[in-house]
């Protein structure tokens, strides 16, 4: 065993491995930062490269460059309100409204080194138990994943509560535009209007774009025009990490429940750091004793969202490495990287390999501590954009989201579905409805339906087989109760004196 | 723009009718009970009700508050406002409908200057920086990330 780790602290001590580690973090970050471009297209982008490496540098250049890109989506969210990948869209608001606070550096300091601690405790499961956690994932089947996409689904009760009818019709929007394109089953078109390019669906990457970042643009050249400068951010607000030692002190169950579910997402085949983030955040907020302060600039589910999704990025290797089954988009590339270096993935590769397999474990450390330093740099850089004047910097932001929404299709078709996004969420929240459950639907719609078409197409349409297997029974019971408690609370607000819910409706805006 | 909720509770019931519309015209296959109909036409019984309700909603409330069906927010009462957004707009459209042909460097250039002046910035500077930010956005993507940004006009000089 001794042998086996020092072999694989020779692999990993190597200067080539170091250096490519930090070009690809620091590549990473810049992608990760940018809107509209992922983690996943960071590490497609590396693929190429990874040709001309070995298989030590290949992974450290992947795994670094994927876990920089997940906490770098977080600065553009706090600084512009544009969240930077999928996995940051959930507790956009809360950071950048902490920003608008003059705390800003509170935000993302603790975006950093809870990420930084969530992606170690991803790690650690990941060494410590991915086969077991593997066998355990392994069990899910069509029911589980249904229960699963649903309890993911109905976060946006939680996320968006200040109008509850209002945020279920935005996740209803969401989740009819994951209906458009071709049906899971059938192979239908749905909804495509004809056009070969809605045949694959709306992507959400654009639309992201465009419901967050045009809209925001919009907003803000409307009010500049208007004379009414958009509401100016505060600038020194002292050095990154200042206070935050304090939060990671007071919400250590937070940080230790967003790496758990971080983990245990993540180590579903499918499920990813974006579905953690929103879990994780609902979690929080459902257990939090001040429900009320999240999505106003609120610290404690920014800890456990970012936590989670950093866990699952570790948590993601886990059956990607056991049995060579993808856990998220990152991991399939990773797979063909494996596949490719001869480390084919599987049971085999822990007695074939092993010090390969530590290895990787090794550069999963390393690069989560690197995370640190790097992301300092990459937050004070970002921080330069607080001095160009909005009149600069809103045509700026536009350029980047037409050529980012242009880049995820590679054709013009990403910017219109960008501008219907944005001139959709503009509207929409001119009226009050949230725009953050869109995106949830739009990201879960697909599995939910595959999901629930495959188990209704098994059960020959008997709801009963929703509830036989018992991880699919506890999941589906948290399901009802959290929509039974969601309704009856909306009903007894509805019977309510006539007062409360009369003052929430007309032209509210949360 | 603020809409009533009533407003907008009418435009959900109807994009819910028209889901079921085309729900209707999708095929059924024999021996096939549940097929691509199914979600949708859940979604858009889901979209009836929740407009149903915010229409009720908005009429209690209104029979004791009052007020307009649609208003416009305050910076959109002025023609700045409108003329604003829609640079911000037309930027987007110009490189739906033009940049294929045109290109991506000409039109986002003009593009941006024209917003650049919208949002009152001297003329060398709104110039200077649609050039910059241009060519900032196309070394970055064209360039380094091998994004293949139409080339129009300038194929094969750029």
């Amino acid at each position: 065993m001794t042998d086996i780790l020092l072999q694989a602290l020779m692999l990993v001590a190597d200067p080539r491995v170091l250096i490519t580690a930090l070009l690809a973090g620091t590549f990473g970050m810049f992608v990760g930062a940018m809107p509209g471009l992922t983690a996943t297209m960071a590490t497609a982008l590396l693929v190429p490269m990874t040709f001309f490496m070995d298989p030590i540098p290949a992974l450290a250049a992947i795994v670094s460059a994927s876990g920089m890109a997940i906490f770098a989506g977080d600065i553009p969210g706090a600084l512009l309100r544009i969240p930077g990948t999928p996995a940051s869209a959930a507790y956009v608001e809360d950071s950048h409204r902490l920003a608008m606070k003059g705390k800003l550096n509170l935000a993302l300091g603790t975006n950093l080194l809870v990420s930084c601690i969530g992606g170690l405790f991803g790690v650690a499961v990941l060494i410590a138990a991915a086969p077991m956690l593997a066998e355990f994932a392994l069990r899910f089947t069509s029911y589980e994943y249904f229960w699963l996409a649903a309890l993911g689904l109905s976060c946006a009760i939680f996320i968006a509560s200040a109008d509850p009818l209002k945020a279920g019709v935005a996740l209803l929007i969401g989740l009819a535009m994951a209906t458009v394109g071709l049906d899971p089953t059938t192979g239908v078109p749905r909804f495509t209007m004809g056009q070969v390019d809605l045949m694959a669906g709306v992507e959400f990457i654009p639309a992201m774009i465009g419901l967050f970042a045009l809209a925001e643009v919009m907003r803000g050249v409307i009010r500049l025009n208007h004379g009414s400068r958009p509401p100016a951010m505060p600038r020194g607000d002292g050095a990154l990490f200042k206070g935050v030692g304090g939060v990671i002190r007071r919400h250590p169950g937070n940080i230790a429940r967003g790496s758990l579910l971080g983990a245990l997402i993540g180590a579903l085949p499918g499920a990813g750091a974006d579905i953690a983030a929103w879990m994780s955040y609902a979690v929080s907020k459902r257990f939090s004793k001040t429900p009320e302060a999240y999505g106003t600039g609120h610290v404690e589910g920014l800890v456990d969202a970012s936590a989670a999704n950093n866990s699952a990025v570790g948590g993601a290797w886990i059956p990607a490495l056991v049995f060579g089954i993808p856990g998220d988009s990152v991991t399939a590339i990773v797979i063909g990287v494996l596949y490719m270096k001869g480390m084919n993935p599987g049971p085999t590769v822990f007695i074939q390999n092993p010090q390969l397999i530590y290895a990787v474990f090794m550069i999963f450390i390393l690069t989560t501590l690197m995370m640190v330093p790097l992301g300092w740099v990459a937050v004070k850089a970002a921080r330069q954009v607080l001095r160009v004047p909005p009149r600069v910097l809103l045509p700026v932001v536009l350029s980047f989201c037409i050529v980012g929404a242009f880049a995820m299709t590679n054709s013009v078709f990403g910017i219109v579905v960008m501008l219907a996004l944005g001139v959709l969420g503009w509207l929409l929240e001119e009226n009050g409805f949230p725009v953050a459950p869109i995106i949830l639907g739009l990201v879960l719609g697909g599995m939910f339906e595959r999901m629930f078409m495959t188990s209704m197409i098994k059960s020959g349409g008997d709801l009963g087989a929703f509830f036989d297997r018992p991880i699919a029974a506890t999941l589906g019971v948290a399901v009802l109760l959290i929509w039974g408690l969601a309704i009856l609370g909306a009903v007894r607000r509805m019977l309510a004196p006539a007062g409360r819910p009369l003052q929430k409706a007309g032209h509210s805006k949360n | 723009m603020k809409l009533t909720d009533a407003l907008s509770g009418v435009a959900l019931i109807l994009l819910g009718l028209f889901m079921l519309w085309q729900a209707a015209q999708f095929p059924v296959f024999a021996g096939q009970p549940y097929g691509a109909a199914l979600l949708p036409r859940i979604l858009a019984a889901g979209f009836v009700i929740g407009g149903a309700l915010l229409v009720l909603r908005d009429i209690a409330a209104r029979r004791l508050a009052g007020g307009p069906i649609v208003a416009f927010a305050d910076e959109l009462r002025r023609p700045a406002g409108w003329a604003a957004m829609a640079a911000v707009l037309g930027n987007v459209l110009a490189q739906v409908l033009l940049g294929p042909h045109l290109g991506y460097l000409p039109v986002s250039v003009a593009g941006l200057l024209v917003l650049f002046l919208v949002l009152r910035l001297p003329l060398l500077k709104a110039a200077g920086l649609a050039v910059g930010t241009t060519a900032l956005c196309w070394w970055l993507f064209a360039v380094l990330l091998r994004v293949p940004l139409p080339r129009g006009l300038l194929e094969g000089i750029v």
